[in-house]
């Protein structure tokens, strides 16, 4: 008799023996579980670590940089000569993440491999790839050795894009791409570093190409082709840390590439085969944490470098903020550099313009020296408390919350004297899933009398981070301010006891 | 009040001998199975640091007589597997059969029929733990997929819930995970008993018991919006597609059961090959209209594809120059 092996793991599961548990009826048996701390009971779906962590970078930096950037296409065919790629100086990803980082920005994903399958680094896998450039700089070129390398010194976390789709390789569409070519190549990037944050795997799939010569339409099973759950973990093997996104299944698309998440945004979805169904908006009673990531342009010609392109304004830069990162999303701004394989002055210009924007509007805190009130506050355990102060002690572990029954509350916080603010921030604490369904929020200028805030903006889910414009617009939301000795925030509904973290007024 | 009676299909359960399917795990004996445990996807679950322990055992089939007023029995069988539905436990809880004979995953589906039975509404769903085959040090432990069944399973009787699985071959499923109760559990104030019987694996989409009205189940049929419109989004890289008055489609309200006219509008550098219009609630009932029906690129879905709520992609494929 054949005798199976099984691989006992930590996971504390009970093996039966049937032999003994066979029984005339089922009784239930009591279990519980010993709550010393007064703990809520988690909302599922709730993140695992590594998307925690994953969300906490919030603000990170995309780099198409490869053979589109010296045909001035942005799908290529998967014919272009390696000679094409020639860079007029050596590319330089230390300063990309330099310029990156001015900008706030706390990562970068590196393009590695479009979909016309030139790779920036000398696989093994093809030969369509950087050692066949048409000049000592592209020769010398290894996307993923310096990207990497730059980002440790620089203290910023990175990662690689790797097209799925290959219109290179005259494999594409078989098995043998998967096995031969993808999967080693993924491989290969995962021996860069084991400390990646993210893998970018490209939705876009199948369709015309060169595929060595055949020049024809191929097309395959998104669903199955490219081995996801087996490609993830070996991954993980390597890169514990990493976040697959997109197909890889672990963070979501939000659903456009204009740089703005559903003003409802649930980071529950129905995982399945991306992209998912309701990429703007997720879905409240999904069954995976899917957090959405929002990846969109900071120049107006596409995703390579163009000739002639601009940067978009500064103020349309912090309006995508506060419409994905400020609407529990992350933000991936795209910033391609040029032929030299550097990025221009003029992006770099709007980056450093963006960061100190960043950096004055979200300065002070006015939260931290606020009274905060709250109604229906949980009873503190043996070693945890619930109370209002938890909201702007400065910590993300400690947090308000409600007693069980209660899904609806007012957080009040007041000042001496009126300050002039823009901003309210909330911040759900999520390690025990994301629960408010719908808030809304006042001022006073005076502490007695009460105007409604943010007109116009659907106040409805907080998730990791939700930034709300008092004046009701992200197209321009500095303005005046107002003047206001208090602020109140009424939680209206929620799935459960509401458990924020951070409540942060600017 | 209807009375539903309920049908075993003994014509397919002479049909699965005819396809390729693995032996039925029945529980009346160890055929089938070498051990069964308790499983939880979600990592700091009790059931998995070791604070709780969970429950379940062989029990005898005292839930045959629920069977319809037609006096067949919807399950027979004398013996079933009864499984404690722990609220401390996460929305992906449930007991680990580990399989005697692992099948094989494949691009094309295969059909995991399991019989269930449970006191209370919620979403059931299937997880597969199995390895490559040319990944000798790999674990058999690796969750391979997680399937909703394809149809709601109904409270308080046999439901035969079925769950289509496929994968990119060349991947051995060893276990099966049955989670009878895909949903959070934080309002929960009790456990509850789950049974589970008949575990079958072949290439019948059609579950073995049916209600005697064979209309589609509530909740997985597009339904229009109670209030007359359709809600409709787009999801596009490289372009986007508008309505005709040039409004973005984010949670656009159109009037369902009438055309409706969108614009494409490709990115810099891009043309498009057409649209495809995914409705939530049909996975596989996507549609897609070809470029050749645009005129200026402007087209009018026609009246009876407006329903429900709608995700339109735009097919943006780059411009050959």
């Amino acid at each position: 008799m054949k005798r199976l092996t099984h691989l006992l793991s930590a996971l504390s599961l009970i093996i039966l023996s049937l032999n003994t548990h066979a029984q005339t009826g089922f009784t239930l048996q009591n279990q519980n579980l010993d709550n010393p701390d007064n703990e809520p009971a988690p909302v599922h779906p709730v993140p695992y670590e590594q998307q925690i962590q994953w969300q906490e970078l919030e603000f990170y930096a995309f780099f198409h940089y490869g053979m589109n950037t010296y045909t001035g296409k942005e799908w290529g065919f998967g014919d272009e000569a390696e000679t094409i790629f020639a860079p007029t100086e050596a590319p330089d990803p230390a300063q990309w993440l330099k310029v990156a980082k001015a900008a706030g920005m706390r990562g970068g994903i590196a393009v590695v491999k479009h979909h016309d399958g030139f790779c920036l680094w000398s696989t093994a896998t093809t030969t369509h790839n950087v050692t066949r450039s048409g000049n000592i700089h592209g020769q010398n070129t290894n996307i993923p050795r310096d990207f990497a390398r730059a980002a440790r010194k620089l203290d910023m976390k990175y990662g690689f894009y790797i097209s799925p789709w290959d219109r290179n390789s005259p494999l594409y569409g078989t098995p043998e791409y998967v096995s031969q070519v993808f999967l080693r190549q993924c491989a290969e990037l995962a021996a860069y570093g084991t400390d990646q944050f993210e893998m970018w795997f490209d939705g876009a799939n199948g369709g015309d190409g060169y595929y060595g010569g055949a020049n024809e339409t191929r097309s395959i099973d998104r669903e199955t082709y490219y081995d996801i759950p087996n490609l993830r973990d070996s991954v993980h093997k390597v890169c514990p840390q990493c976040i697959l996104w997109g197909m890889g299944g672990e963070a979501r698309w939000i659903g456009n590439e204009a740089g703005w998440a559903g003003e409802t945004n649930w980071s529950n979805e129905n995982r399945g085969f991306a992209p998912e169904r309701n990429g703007m908006y997720g879905t409240e009673d999904g069954w995976f944490w899917l957090p959405g990531e929002s990846d969109a342009k900071i120049t107006n010609k596409g995703w390579f470098y163009h000739e002639g392109e601009s940067a978009l304004p500064v103020e349309r830069l912090f309006q995508m903020y506060l419409e994905t990162v400020g609407r529990n999303a992350t933000l991936l701004l795209n910033i391609p550099p040029d032929k030299t394989g550097k990025i221009p002055e003029y992006t770099a210009d709007t980056l450093k313009q963006l960061g100190k924007l960043l950096k004055e509007r979200f300065r002070h805190d006015l939260a931290l020296k606020a009274g905060i009130t709250a109604t229906g506050t949980r009873a503190s355990g043996a070693n945890r408390d619930y109370l209002p102060s938890n909201l702007n002690d400065g910590d993300k572990d400690t947090y308000w919350a409600t007693y069980d029954e209660q899904t609806s509350a007012v957080i009040t916080l007041v000042w001496d004297k009126p300050q002039t603010v823009r901003y309210v921030a909330l911040m759900e604490y999520i390690r025990k899933g994301q629960r408010i369904r719908k808030f809304h929020i006042e001022y006073s200028p005076d502490g007695s009398t009460w105007l409604p805030a943010a007109p116009g903006v659907e106040c409805t889910t907080v998730g990791y981070k939700r930034i709300i414009p008092l004046n009701g617009s992200t197209a321009q939301s500095y303005g005046e301010g107002y003047s206001a000795k208090a602020i109140r925030i009424t939680i209206d509904d929620s799935k459960a006891c509401p458990l924020i973290h951070t409540i942060s007024v600017y | 009040m209807n009375i539903k009676t309920y049908l075993i299909l003994a014509a397919l359960a002479s049909s699965f001998a005819a396809n390729a399917q693995t032996a039925t795990i029945g529980f009346e004996n160890t055929d089938g199975y070498t051990a069964i445990s308790i499983y939880d996807t979600w990592r700091e679950s009790p059931f998995r640091t070791g604070k709780l322990k969970g429950n379940i055992a062989i029990v005898d089939n005292t839930l045959e007589q629920s069977a319809a007023p037609t006096g067949v029995a919807a399950n027979p069988t004398e013996k079933i597997l009864a499984f404690q539905r722990s609220r401390f436990g996460s929305n992906t809880f449930g007991v680990r059969i580990d399989l005697a004979q692992p099948f094989e995953l494949t691009p094309k589906a295969k059909y995991v029929h399991v019989y269930l039975h449970k006191p209370l509404d919620g979403r059931v769903m299937l997880i597969g733990l199995g390895k490559r085959t040319d990944r000798p040090g790999q674990s058999p432990d690796v969750e391979q997929f997680w399937q909703l069944s394809s149809q709601p399973v109904a409270p308080g009787k046999w439901n035969d819930a079925v769950f289509p699985v496929k994968g990119a071959g060349g991947i051995l499923i060893h276990s099966l995970v049955v989670v009878p109760d895909c949903e959070s559990p934080h309002r929960l104030t009790e456990d509850f008993a789950v049974y589970i019987d008949e575990i079958i694996v072949n290439a019948a989409p059609e579950p073995r018991i049916l209600p005697n009205n064979a209309s589609a189940p509530d909740g997985y049929v597009q339904k229009t919006a109670d209030d007359g419109f359709c809600y409709v989004n787009n999801a596009n890289r490289n372009g986007e597609v508008l309505a005709a008055d040039g409004s973005p489609l984010n949670n656009y309200k159109a009037p369902s059961g009438k055309p409706f006219t969108v614009i494409a509008n490709p990115a810099n550098g891009f043309t498009y090959e057409g649209i495809r219009i995914r409705y939530s609630g049909n996975p596989s009932g996507d549609v897609v209209f070809p470029a050749n029906l645009f005129k200026n690129n402007r087209f009018t879905i026609p009246a009876e594809y407006m329903t429900g709520e709608m995700e339109i992609e735009g097919l943006f494929v780059e411009l050959k120059k």
